[in-house]
């Protein structure tokens, strides 16, 4: 076991010993700080284990995984699979032709992609692993394969040839010589092959010359036409092409000419080789002299790089290279431009507060003390602390003269001069306080040295060895904390205090200049100058001011500063300032004043801080800056000069949030559009510091400034838009010409000129055409108009003539109807005074009734009570003759004044009925008239002289003498009635025809209304309610309608208080032939109910008896029956029943008259019936009449009535 | 002063070879795996001269993983000599498609397409002191360079070792490691092959065991053994089989016996133990072993036998058949 361990340290040795030197002399110089940025699984990478880089042309990084191929665009990585079309996950080699990417796979497929999608190309019988792509001279594209030879990729189908001869050949890597040959690598080392016309492989001959190992790769040298070639395990070799022969030359890799395991090779842009190894992780060769090349890095586990396995290394456009570590993912290793020197903390102190380099001697003012380096090397020379008489203290300045002393500024104890040569430190005084001897800064020129502390500047005239002080005590100083001092070309000095105000010093006079800002400076810190007196000086939170022919400018964090606190201040011979801040570095480019921030991109930790005034120019222009970390030192000549305008791409184009192609102009149809378009700018190096410059032309010209990789226009309408952008990466470069994007949003149909032209010319076509339609269809139309207006107008003459025909017929009947209204309106009138007339003749009738029915209850009454007063008187016993025959006298005249009121009335009411009957008889009236004057003489018991002034001569009158007789009569009591005192006169005048009668009186009279009404009947003239006048009021009635039935009229005039005159008249009537004389009648009465049987119906013995006794002498049988039955079965059973006269009483008890009637007519209707009624109602009689009686007679009546009545039926019978 | 240091360095170094990944494995007792260079005689025990190793990998397995190769070299102290060496044994690693599922992967002879897949390493070795007794490490290899087979649950490698000139006998062991200096297992790695090349203990008293797998579409299997050279007795136990003897080869030759497969039997390894001659000790014998099932279809060894080591159940009796 022993010896197994002696030979593993010795195998170390051997294969490590470079190592091992490297690892030894990094004790002696500061460990370096490499800048490295890893990119693992976790970040997104598809796997740990990278097979292949490539960069395509719009700048992404394509990484080939065992697990995907992931794209890379500075910031994300995005990964595409088998899903995505790719031919298969396992990528083991990549190419790109100068446009498209082509991707080998592990499964013998092949993936092409164009730019947009993956192409899976699929090898016929192909499983053999795809080692390598390459392009021919021609342009086609080949690819090795572990087994199978070569494959030509067409690029024009997806099912490509192999082109070797056998599929056994083992190719891991080839290169083209020419069209037609090509070297190949294998395990067994490299062919020298022919590609024949028909594309197989043959073998031209083996390269002996290098060594049959595995051959990993073959690369085409840059600079020359040979061929660099990487074995695994033997070095590797150059191939240069000499004719048909090779000169082939092993290259020298100094400590590293063991190495094994190497994976591949590449050549950057700087002719440096990188070296891809298992084991050995990644190793840079820089060369030297022709052929050679020495280590210039080496990149593994032990240098903090990420891995010791590294497959592939390449270097992108911005001259970053990557590795891609074989399960350590991937890691961009940046141009060393910043360098970390770190130092042992416990020995020197890490922290770096000042430096100074001169004559080939770095000097490091540190927390601990003095370190002395050799500039070259980087050696640590020596280290002055307590024991070179140095104070425990931190170097805050230095500062060399021109006596090569060393001037060592303290913070707390003053100022220390070291002689350089011999290495003595002695303490130099310059005052006695705590602030005098706080140094903050240090500088000089010929023999005058100047120390910036917290109590103002002191001057050191070194030939003379006076001070001077400038403070704020002499005014000469705003501030007596002095920040920064700095000497220009011109030999002032500059002050920076704990103020606004800059200070300098010229010929010992102090002058100030103030810095103003709108914010407010409440203290400048470093200073520096360039040489065209351009002043730069530093602020604390004010960023950083350029004072140029006195216009100030200011930088802040807004111009992208990386902080707005200074604490150094340099500028470079590159036209750069350098500003230092807690956590990072700003650097302003002053030709273009382009500001860049610079901290993750450096490899500068963000807890770095920069000390104050801790920052140094070399004499190779080289920048030393001294951090709490460490001395951080910029090499311009390991950066780039050449910085690259970022790649720009649009990447994304959304309208109304739709991906659509953008590939080609856009053309969008008239709309209302959100366009959202996305580009991006790949700067690998720095991508989190590329800005965006875009204007979208016909939108807004205006370039916007932005960090935003999108932007969106809300609304786009109708227009032609070209969206510009530009890219400006972190170094300020900017896009040489815009990415663009054509848009086009159409205008609306209505908005373009054709359609506008087209609707003008079809508004005046329109236009013309409707005027021409409108007047041809007007002149239709007129004619047509014209035709039916003759039309109408003849019909509406014909209509007029009927209208006006009507008119007049209208106007006729307007007329008619006007006369009859009129006429109606007469009627109306007329009827309404007569329906007025009759219904004050209602009213009047109505009173006249209650006043007739007082005025018969009255002159009822007074007989009845006379009659039967004097009827209960005469039962008396006591009374005389006379007494009785007086009584019985006065009772007949009652009886008689009462029959005759009855008969009055019944009179009344037989003329209303019209069934009163005149019985003309011819009389004297003068006979009348002389037995009216004596009875009313004889009554005459007021002082009245009844006058009689009739002629006498002898009037015969043919008229009926009781009617007469009865007017007169009437005539004469209303006169006696109404008159108290003077006369009545009475008589009558003959005329022509007729013969007038008057009767006069002298009494109340009465006036004209009363004379209207007086024959009305009921109508009584009560004109004095004290005196009661009697009568039924119904006797000028009576008279006037019998001198109307006699053929007469009577009239009346009066005066009143004076009386009054009543006239009638009564034609002279010529007597009838036939007379009715009732004398005539009584001759032929007697016997003439010989024979006959007189029924007479009744239940009223005292009616029964007066019938008896009237007919008793006219030799009829007289038989009572009182009810129906008894006469019906009377005459039923008479055989004889012919010779009945049945005299019915209608209200007979226990009978009905009428149905007595119908059943004795119902057995002979030839039996005469006559009825005998109390009621002489009209409504009585006319049942009476309807029935069809033979004869009527209505009670009281008298003898004669009955007489007659019987004797006028049986006459007639 | 170095002494301790030494001795704790040994002790480390022996540590991690206690419980190594390794074909063959500490529970086949087999000492090594021998391929003779291509212009040696088969009577020497390799009927020819190619040795195919699988190696399985987890899917979970993401870190690197290495092969490695102890005393490759062939003419070192462990190796065979005949006459001088002059040997040349190459040593290939394969991944990728194919790499197991070509039918001529799993063939037990080396024709075809049996270096199917994508080479990922090769190197060949002759005397070379550096390497006697010491390892060879092929690696790192992405698991994912492996071919993928869901069947066998994980991703398989291939080494083939083949004599490419000379005829000395070149004997090796194969380690599997996640790290390149030590032999740190893969966890859930294991070894398999289809045709066993090895080299028999001399110490009569070892008994050595290999152990093919059957699967469950196996009804019999068939034993060939090579060159056995009469030495001693090869038995058959499972969990059916007690021990059943089976025919041994003589030198040179190959012999042959079948086996039925019994239910049990299925999905379940199977022990081949070889049992050395106590009585005449034969040195450096090297045997050829293969199994087939019933349509002539190769069944792996696994070098960790799958589902254990099988023991007998007695109430299954089975007799060997001719």
């Amino acid at each position: 076991m022993a010896k197994q361990v002696s030979d593993y340290l010795r195998m170390l040795v051997k294969n490590y010993a470079w190592l091992l030197l490297v690892s030894i002399l990094g004790i002696a110089v500061p460990a370096k700080s490499q800048q490295y940025n890893f990119h693992e699984f976790s970040d997104g990478l598809a796997q740990p284990y990278v097979y292949s880089i490539v960069q395509d042309n719009k700048g992404y990084l394509w990484i080939g995984t065992g697990n995907g191929l992931s794209r890379f665009d500075g910031i994300n990585f995005k990964n595409f699979t088998t899903k995505d079309s790719l031919a298969d996950n396992f990528i083991t080699c990549s190419f790109n032709d100068g446009g498209d990417l082509w991707f080998g796979h592990m499964n013998g497929n092949i993936s092409h992609f164009n730019g947009k999608i993956f192409n899976r190309i699929s090898v016929t019988n192909q499983k053999s692993g795809i080692t390598d792509i390459k392009k021919s001279p021609k342009g086609e594209i080949w690819a090795s394969t572990n087994s199978n030879g070569l494959i030509n990729l067409n690029q024009k189908t997806n099912h490509p040839q192999f082109a070797g001869e056998t599929n056994e050949i083992s190719i891991r890597t080839f290169q083209f010589l020419t069209e037609n040959e090509i070297l190949t690598g294998s395990i067994e080392g490299v062919d020298y092959c022919s590609l024949n016309k028909s594309g197989k492989v043959r073998l031209i001959r083996h390269v002996n010359e290098i060594p049959g190992s595995k051959i990993q790769s073959i690369i085409k040298m840059k600079n020359s036409s040979g061929f660099y070639i990487a074995t695994e395990n033997e070095g590797i070799y150059q191939l240069m092409p000499d004719g048909k022969k090779f000169k082939i030359l092993k290259i020298d890799l100094g400590p590293i000419h063991n190495i094994i395991g190497i994976q591949s090779i590449y050549e950057d842009s700087k002719s440096n080789l990188w070296l891809s190894t298992f084991g050995s992780g990644l190793i840079k060769l820089s060369p030297s002299q022709a052929g050679k090349f020495t280590v210039d890095g080496s990149f593994n586990t032990s240098t903090g790089f990420a891995a010791n396995n590294v497959k592939i290394a390449y270097e992108d456009r911005e001259g970053s290279i990557w590795s891609g570590n074989y399960g350590s993912g991937l890691t961009q290793i940046t141009a060393k431009s910043f360098l970390m020197y770190s130092f042992d903390k416990s020995l020197y102190g890490t922290e770096i507060y000042s430096i100074y380099i001169h004559n080939n001697y770095r000097w490091l003012g540190t927390d601990k003390g003095l370190l002395k380096l050799n500039q070259s090397t980087g050696e640590i020379l020596k280290f002055y602390s307590a024991k070179y008489s140095l104070p425990v203290d931190k170097i805050t300045a230095l500062f060399s003269d021109q006596d090569n002393e060393l001037w060592i500024g303290t913070e707390k104890n003053g100022i220390y001069r070291m002689t350089v040569d011999k290495g003595k430190i002695t303490p130099f005084k310059i005052g006695n306080g705590i602030l005098e001897n706080s140094v903050t800064a240090i500088t000089g020129r010929n023999k005058q040295i100047w120390v910036g502390t917290k109590k103002g500047v002191c001057n050191i005239n070194l030939s003379t060895g006076n001070k001077r002080w400038y403070t704020m005590d002499n005014g000469e100083l705003p501030h007596n904390y002095v920040n920064h001092l700095f000497i220009d070309t011109k030999g002032k000095l500059w002050i920076s205090t704990l103020s606004n105000i800059l200070v300098y010093i010229q010929d010992g006079k102090a002058e100030k200049a103030t810095i103003s800002s709108e914010s407010g400076i409440t203290s400048l810190g470093p200073i520096s100058i360039e040489n065209d007196s351009t002043i730069w000086v530093g602020s604390n939170g004010n960023g950083v001011f350029r004072v140029k022919s006195g216009a100030v400018t200011n930088f802040t964090s807004k111009e992208n500063l990386f902080s707005d606190y200074c604490y150094s201040l340099l500028n470079d011979n590159n036209r750069n300032l350098w500003v230092g801040h807690r956590g990072g570095l700003s650097r302003i480019r002053t030709a273009d004043l382009f500001v860049k921030p610079i901290q993750q991109s450096a490899g500068i930790n963000k807890n770095c801080e920069f000390n104050p005034n801790a920052v140094f120019k070399d004499g190779k222009n080289k920048i030393w800056f001294g951090t709490n970390e460490g001395l951080l030192a910029y090499d311009p000549a390991s950066e780039s000069q050449e910085s690259l305008p970022p790649v720009l791409n649009i990447i994304s184009c959304k309208v109304n949030d739709e991906e659509v192609d953008f590939n080609e102009k856009l053309t969008l149809t008239p709309g209302n559009y959100k366009v959202r378009i996305e580009f991006l700018s790949i700067s690998l190096k720095e991508p989190a510091l590329v800005n965006y410059i875009y204007k979208l032309e016909g939108y807004d010209n205006t370039p916007v400034n932005t960090k935003t990789s999108n932007v969106v226009f809300p609304h786009l309408t109708e227009g032609e838009f070209t969206f510009q952008v530009w890219a400006i990466s972190a170094d300020g470069v900017m896009s040489k010409s815009p990415v663009t994007l054509q848009i086009k949003i159409n205008k609306p149909i209505w908005k373009q000129a054709w359609f506008f032209i087209s609707i003008i010319l079809l508004l005046v076509f329109g236009a013309v055409f409707y005027i021409r339609r409108r007047d041809r269809t007007h002149l239709a139309e007129k004619r047509i108009l014209e035709t039916k207006v003759q039309e109408r107008t003849l019909e509406i003459q014909t209509k007029n003539t009927q209208l006006e025909e009507k008119q007049e017929k209208i106007i006729t009947q307007n007329t008619e109807l006007e006369k009859y209204r009129n006429y109606l309106e007469d009627i109306v009138d007329e009827r309404t005074k007569e329906l007025l007339i009759a219904k004050n003749k209602a009213e009047e009738s109505d009173r006249l009734k209650s006043s007739f029915l007082n005025n018969v209850s009255h002159e009822i009454r007074t007989p009845l009570n006379i009659i039967s007063g004097f009827t209960s008187l005469l039962e008396e016993d006591d009374l005389e003759e006379d007494e009785k025959k007086k009584y019985i006298r006065t009772i007949n005249n009652n009886t008689d004044s009462l029959c005759s009121i009855l008969s009055e009335i019944l009179d009344v009411s037989k003329i209303e009925a019209g069934q009163f009957v005149l019985y003309n008889t011819r009389f004297n009236a003068d006979d009348v008239l002389k037995t009216l004057e004596n009875q009313y003489r004889l009554i005459n018991n007021k002082k009245i002289e009844f006058i009689n002034m009739s002629p006498n001569n002898g009037l015969e009158l043919y008229h009926d003498k009781d009617r007469f007789y009865q007017i007169f009569n009437n005539l004469l009591s209303n006169a006696y009635k109404f008159t108290e005192t003077g006369s009545i006169k009475f008589g009558y005048t003959e005329l022509t025809e007729s013969v007038s009668f008057f009767v006069s009186d002298t009494g109340i009279g009465m006036n004209a209304p009363e004379m209207d009404k007086i024959f009305n009947s009921f109508y009584k003239i009560e004109d004095n309610p004290d005196i009661l006048y009697g009568g039924a009021g119904i006797g000028l009635t009576t008279s006037k309608r019998l001198v109307e039935l006699m053929g007469g009229s009577i009239s009346v005039k009066s005066t009143v208080n004076e009386g009054s005159v009543f006239y009638f008249t009564l034609p002279v009537a010529i007597e009838n032939p036939v007379s009715d004389n009732p004398d005539d009648k009584s001759i032929s009465k007697k016997g003439f109910l010989k024979n006959k049987t007189i029924l007479v119906a009744t239940d009223e013995q005292e009616t029964y008896q007066l019938v008896s006794q009237t007919l008793l002498c006219y030799r009829g049988k007289i038989t009572q029956s009182f009810n129906i039955t008894d006469s019906v079965e009377l005459i039923k059973n008479d055989p004889h029943n012919e010779n009945y006269i049945v005299i019915l009483d209608i209200k007979t008890p226990n009978n009905n008259g009428y149905e007595m009637y119908t059943k004795i007519k119902e057995i002979n209707d030839k039996i005469p019936v006559i009825a005998l009624n109390a009621y002489t109602l009209f409504k009585e009689e006319q049942i009476i009449t309807d029935k069809k009686f033979d004869a009527y007679i209505s009670k009281p009546f008298k003898a004669e009535t009955l007489l007659n009545e019987l004797f006028q039926l049986l006459n007639k019978n | 002063m170095l002494k301790p240091f030494l001795t704790l360095f040994i002790i480390l170094i022996g540590l991690a070879d206690v419980f190594p990944q390794s074909a063959p494995s500490v529970e086949e007792n087999i000492p090594y795996l021998v391929t003779f260079g291509g212009e040696s005689k088969s009577s020497w025990g390799d009927d020819d001269f190619c040795q195919i190793f699988f190696f399985k990998i987890p899917l979970s397995q993401t870190n690197p993983i290495y092969i490695r190769i102890y005393d490759p070299e062939t003419g070192g102290e462990l190796d065979e000599p005949k006459g001088d060496f002059n040997t040349t044994v190459k040593f290939s690693v394969y991944g990728g498609t194919g790499c197991w599922s070509d039918k001529d992967a799993q063939a037990t002879s080396p024709v075809g397409n049996y270096k199917s897949g994508t080479l990922l390493a090769s190197k060949a070795f002759g005397e070379d002191p550096k390497y006697d007794k010491k390892y060879y490490t092929f690696g790192p290899f992405n698991p994912f360079e492996g071919e993928k087979i869901d069947k066998l649950g994980g991703r398989i490698f291939k080494i083939i070792t083949q004599g490419i000139t000379g005829d000395d006998g070149n004997l090796y062991r194969y380690f599997l490691s996640t790290n390149p200096d030590k032999n740190i297992p893969v966890e859930g790695g294991n070894f398999f092959t289809y045709k066993y090349h090895f080299r028999l203990s001399n110490d009569q008293n070892q008994v050595c065991q290999i152990y093919p797998y059957v699967d469950d579409k196996t009804i019999s299997i068939e034993i060939s053994n090579f060159d056995w050279d009469n030495d001693g007795k090869i038995k058959i136990i499972s969990v059916a089989k007690n021990g059943v003897l089976c025919d041994i080869s003589g030198e040179d030759n190959w012999i042959k016996r079948k086996f039925p497969i019994v239910e049990d039997e299925k999905n379940t390894s199977i022990e081949v133990q070889f049992e050395k001659n106590k009585t005449l000790k034969v040195l450096n014998n090297n045997v050829v072993v293969m199994v087939r099932n019933q349509y002539g279809l190769s069944l792996p060894f696994y070098v960790l036998p799958i589902g254990g080591i099988p023991i007998y159940k007695p109430k299954i009796q089975m007799r060997g058949i001719k």
